[in-house]
This record gives C-alpha cells, sequence and structure tokens, in this order.
C-alpha cells in the first residue's frame, strides 16, 4: 500500500507540474481531470485581470420602440465584511469567466455574430438574460457585454447580441 | 530507516489542513447557498440548463454519471447543505472529540461533494476550489488507509503542491512584461471585481510604491518553496509573510476563500520543513 501510494502521489505531483505548461498533451489532460485535481497556478498572470466586466441589456416591446439599456449585472460592490463573507465573489468570476469564453471564441475563429449564438458561453448569457424580469410590454431582448478598466477608465464593448425574441409573449 | 514519531506529526499536520480547508468549504457553500436564487436557479446565471449541464455531462465516463441526479437544482441544495454540514462538524472536531472513523466519513462526504461541486460550476469557480479539492483528496487518501507512513507521504505531498503553486504563480509574473513594469497590482487593484478602487489609485499615483508591490509579490511567490532551505528558524517569517499576504487578498481582493483554502496547506508545510531538516541534520531517510 505504501508503494502504491508513493506512485499515486508521485504521479500526481508529475502531472501537476507538467500541467504547468501549455502543450498537446496538457490540454489532453485537462479533459480528462474531470474533479479539477490538477490545476493551473497561474494567478493573474502573465496578463492580470484589469477589468470589471458588466452585461447589460435593452428591451424591445410590440411596437418595435426600444427601451433605455440597463445593466444587469456587474461587479458585486465590496463590504467592509468582504473579506470574511464575500458572496458576490461568485457572480463576478462567473461573469468574468463567460466574458473570457466569449472572447476565446470569437477571437480563435473570427465569428460573427450569428455563429458566435452557437458557441457555449453566448447561450448560458442569453438564458440568464431572457429568464429575467420584464415589462409587460417588452417582446424581445438583446443584450451587451462591456468591460472597463478602473472605476474612471474607458468602457469598451466586447459583443452585443442581436435581438432574441421573449418566447412566452 | 523509518521514524516512527513522524507518522503522529504527520497524521496532526494533515487532519489540521482538512479542518482549515474545511472553514474555506463550508463558507463557499453557505455563499452559493445565500445566492442560490441568483445563481443556482433555473433563471440564475449559473443554472443546471443555462450551462447545458445535463447533455453535456452524459459524455462523463460511466462511473460519474450517476452523479448527475446530484447536480439537478434541489438536489444540488441539498449536496450543498450536506457538504457545509460536513464541513462545519470537521470545524468543530478540533475541540469535540469525533472518532477516527467519524472524521474519515465526513472528509469522504465533502471529497464527494466537491467532485459534484467541481462538475456542476464550471464557471465562477478559482483557485481555491482546486486547492480545497488536492487537500481533501490527499487527506481522504491517507485518512482511508490510515497508515503513519501515508500520512507522511500525504502531508509532504500537499507541501509540494502548495509550494508549487507559489512557485509558478511567481514565475509566470516574472516571466509578464505587465508584472515586471510594475503596473499590475495596481491596475488589479482599480477594478471592483478584485481590488479596492481607491487603493489602486493611491498605487497608481505611487509608481515606486506600485513598482515595490508588483516586485515583492513576484519575489515573495518565487521564493516560497526555497524556504525549507532556509538556515534556522528564517522560514517561519516567510510562512508568516505567506498567510499576511493571504490575509491582504482576503481583505483588499475579497478572496476570503483562498486564505482558508491556502492556509490550509501550512501544517502540511510546517511539517514537511521539519522533517527536511531533521533529515538533513541526521543524515536520516525515510
Amino acid at each position: 500500500m505504501l508503494w502504491l501510494c508513493a506512485c499515486l502521489f508521485a504521479a500526481w505531483f508529475g502531472l501537476s507540474v507538467a500541467n504547468q505548461f501549455e502543450t498537446p498533451f496538457t490540454y489532453r489532460l485537462r479533459k480528462l481531470d474531470i474533479f479539477g485535481l490538477i490545476s493551473v497556478w497561474k494567478f493573474f498572470a502573465p496578463r492580470p485581470g484589469i477589468h470589471d466586466h458588466y452585461i447589460l441589456i435593452q428591451d424591445c416591446d410590440s411596437t418595435g420602440q426600444l427601451l433605455e439599456w440597463k445593466q444587469l449585472l456587474g461587479p458585486s460592490v465590496r463590504r467592509p465584511q468582504s473579506f470574511v463573507w464575500n458572496p458576490g465573489k461568485w457572480e463576478s468570476k462567473a461573469i468574468a469567466d463567460l466574458l473570457q469564453l466569449v472572447a476565446q471564441a470569437n477571437s480563435f475563429g473570427r465569428l460573427d455574430n450569428r455563429t458566435l449564438m452557437l458557441t457555449s458561453p453566448y447561450l448560458v448569457i442569453l438564458h440568464f438574460v431572457l429568464g429575467q424580469p420584464c415589462g409587460p410590454e417588452v417582446v424581445a431582448r438583446r443584450f451587451a457585454l462591456v468591460q472597463k478598466t478602473g472605476r474612471f477608465g474607458k468602457v469598451e464593448l466586447s459583443m452585443a447580441s442581436d435581438f432574441h425574441p421573449l418566447l412566452s409573449r | 530507516m523509518y521514524i516512527p514519531q513522524f507518522g503522529a506529526q504527520a497524521d496532526l499536520a494533515v487532519l489540521w489542513a482538512v479542518r482549515i480547508c474545511c472553514v474555506g468549504v463550508a463558507l463557499g457553500s453557505l455563499e452559493l447557498l445565500y445566492r442560490q436564487r441568483n445563481l443556482l436557479s433555473n433563471t440564475g446565471l449559473m443554472s443546471w440548463v443555462g450551462l447545458s449541464l445535463p447533455r453535456k455531462l452524459e459524455d462523463l465516463p460511466t462511473v460519474v454519471r450517476p452523479l448527475i441526479k446530484l447536480m439537478a437544482p434541489q438536489a444540488f441544495y441539498c449536496v450543498l447543505l450536506v457538504r457545509l454540514g460536513a464541513a462545519s462538524l470537521l470545524v468543530v472536531s478540533a475541540i469535540i472529540l469525533l472518532s477516527r472513523s467519524t472524521i474519515t466519513f465526513l472528509v469522504v462526504v465533502i471529497l464527494l461533494s466537491t467532485f459534484i461541486h467541481h462538475l456542476r460550476l464550471p464557471i465562477g469557480t478559482d483557485g481555491s476550489d482546486h486547492m480545497n479539492a488536492i487537500v481533501l483528496t490527499t487527506g481522504a487518501v491517507v485518512l482511508l488507509v490510515n497508515d503513519p507512513k501515508i500520512y507522511v507521504l500525504g502531508a509532504v505531498f500537499i507541501a509540494l503542491q502548495l509550494s508549487l503553486s507559489y512557485a509558478v504563480a511567481g514565475v509566470a509574473k516574472a516571466l509578464s512584461v505587465e508584472w515586471r513594469s510594475g503596473r499590475s497590482t495596481s491596475c488589479i487593484l482599480c477594478t471592483w471585481t478584485y481590488g479596492l478602487p481607491p487603493v489602486g489609485e493611491f498605487l497608481r499615483s505611487h509608481p515606486q510604491l506600485s513598482r515595490s508591490v508588483d516586485w515583492f509579490v513576484i519575489a515573495f511567490e518565487v521564493s516560497f518553496p526555497f524556504a525549507m532551505f532556509l538556515p534556522g528558524r528564517a522560514w517561519i517569517a516567510v510562512l508568516i509573510t505567506g498567510l499576511i499576504f493571504h490575509l491582504f487578498n482576503a481583505l483588499i481582493m475579497g478572496l476570503n476563500t483562498f486564505l482558508w483554502a491556502f492556509a490550509s496547506g501550512y501544517p502540511p508545510l510546517v511539517f514537511a520543513v521539519f522533517l527536511f531538516k531533521y533529515c538533513r541534520g541526521h543524515g536520516v531517510h525515510l
């Protein structure tokens, strides 16, 4: 049992070291690692996360009139107790992950909006956006992914979707 | 030659690692339950249907497929509740005596919930979840085998993983132009997601200080694995610096669960340092 465990821990550590490099082997390894036991430890490197991410939505009513853009989701406001209790970080991290996935999908294949609609991060955001409450006059909704650098930094549009009908209407 | 007394110390180191890690596990579970409506419900950002997980998880190995049933909304709330309860019990096991078999059972339950958690949440999780998975899996293996020699192996393994995490993070930063330029920390702290903009702007208006902070982070992370080779008690200063570093990350960056996940690696690291120094001093090998 000693040797079995020693081999297990040695192999696990060896794979953990190998996983820090970007190689075809590690891409396969990450697909096999379904329980997240082999991590990549490059926190905030090589490119530090310097943006806040926002999801904005715009509704369209039955007369075809466009309503104001409004913020659906953004980074949570930090409170003094956040160093102990910070539930808002889950949403912030999820948005950041989704935006990164959308950006990856977009940059690798230079996708147009129609093709991008078929990617999973787009569908996740769309499902979330369409599930949010809206007024009775609203028949369609679109969303935009926006990133902002710092408090007074520039605002960049990452992507804007087409209008999607609200099926319940 | 095997040194029997190290088995008991390694046992203690692993148990404390698991307990500290469970503080973060309980906290994370409670946060998710608190935000379940915004995150996990059918209209949440990480909804079961929205992530198309039922379809994706069908491709998983047959052995894992039964876990899928535990990921639908109501079942996953139950998983989080069980995870919260088991982790809380393990934390209080520091003051309330629990039998070895109960502790082992609780660790296995939390580990299973960690696997479900990882499958259910492909987005929104972070490095602290990975560190928790490593500590809990190692803890479960050594507790199930229950052999002093395996405790030593487990403790050393966690210490190595912790050292690897710092070293990789440090080297990746050292290779990054942004980090070397000394603007990274100030830029990160200028966001609400991972910073406090007033602190970030203060750093930005003091470039020398900002550069010093960036280079301190790089130097600390890269040199962390070499702490055990430092003479005398100097390594204690490195460990205390590490804990203060995580405390600041929690305070300023809001990385509350990182504090517990990475602090959980410290008892095994302390054990590994003592073991290393003992072996070097006495010419002993395990």
